[in-house]
């Protein structure tokens, strides 16, 4: 197994730095433009949603890649004491969804249909989200 | 590099990555908009679910005053994150 990890700071700013230590990671392995995206999308997702929920810390987030069997794995690691369990959330009812005109709240629901995995794990304080995606589907 | 322009009367063109960083420039720029407008995603290479949320909330500020957005040149990846969320029945598309 191959990982590396870096850690950012607890803002939106980060996002051009994390994509750009994602696009080095994954274009060692893959050259699809689209799981690429699909990796950034549900990176953005989780980290975006530990820095707007999580107030209890301004401690660095950590990103971790791994590549093992195929696969690429990311897990984003924060310091929480009342985490939120991101595979707890209702499904998208959409009927409902449009005719009440919500606009947002779509992330989770697209991190589940575009990665082969999620898990979440808190543990002694440590909440990690870890997401991972066959490089060798939809190619 | 991250823009947003109007390239010719209410067509507007994005050009980069859409990310939750970009929101309140977009926000503020699709504002300004009260007609029917196309965005035009040729050089847009990516777009979060913060996105789409800022493009659903002005889907329904501008229905709601009897306009639409159309959307055109999509990649792979965006027709795919509108199809999981079902906004492809939502939005107005020039294929």
């Amino acid at each position: 197994m191959i990982e590396k990890i870096k850690y950012f700071r607890r803002n939106a700013d980060q996002l051009p730095m994390i994509f750009h230590f994602l696009n080095t990671f994954i274009t060692e392995y893959s050259s699809n433009l689209k799981i690429l995206n699909e990796i950034k999308l549900s990176v953005e997702e989780i980290f975006m949603n530990m820095v707007r929920h999580n107030k209890t810390t301004d401690m660095d987030i950590a990103v971790k890649t791994e590549f093992s069997n195929n696969s690429i794995s990311i897990s984003l690691i924060d310091y929480e004491d009342k985490p939120f369990d991101i595979l707890t959330t209702d499904e998208i009812d959409f009927d409902e969804y449009f005719e009440q005109k919500k606009y947002g709240g779509l992330g989770i629901h697209l991190i589940k249909k575009l990665m082969d995995d999620l898990i979440f794990n808190h543990n002694d304080g440590i909440t990690t989200i870890k997401i991972t995606r066959n490089i060798n589907k939809d190619v | 590099m991250f823009k947003i322009e109007e390239t010719s009367q209410n067509e507007i063109k994005i050009t980069g990555e859409f990310d939750a960083s970009q929101a309140e420039i977009v926000t503020d720029f699709l504002e300004k908009y009260n007609v029917t407008i196309t965005l035009n995603f040729e050089e847009l290479s990516y777009i979060s679910s913060m996105g789409l949320g800022i493009l659903v909330k002005n889907y329904h500020r501008l229905n709601g005053i009897g306009h639409i957005i159309i959307l055109k040149n999509l990649n792979d990846h965006i027709k795919d994150v509108f199809k999981y969320t079902r906004l492809d029945q939502l939005f107005v598309f020039d294929e």
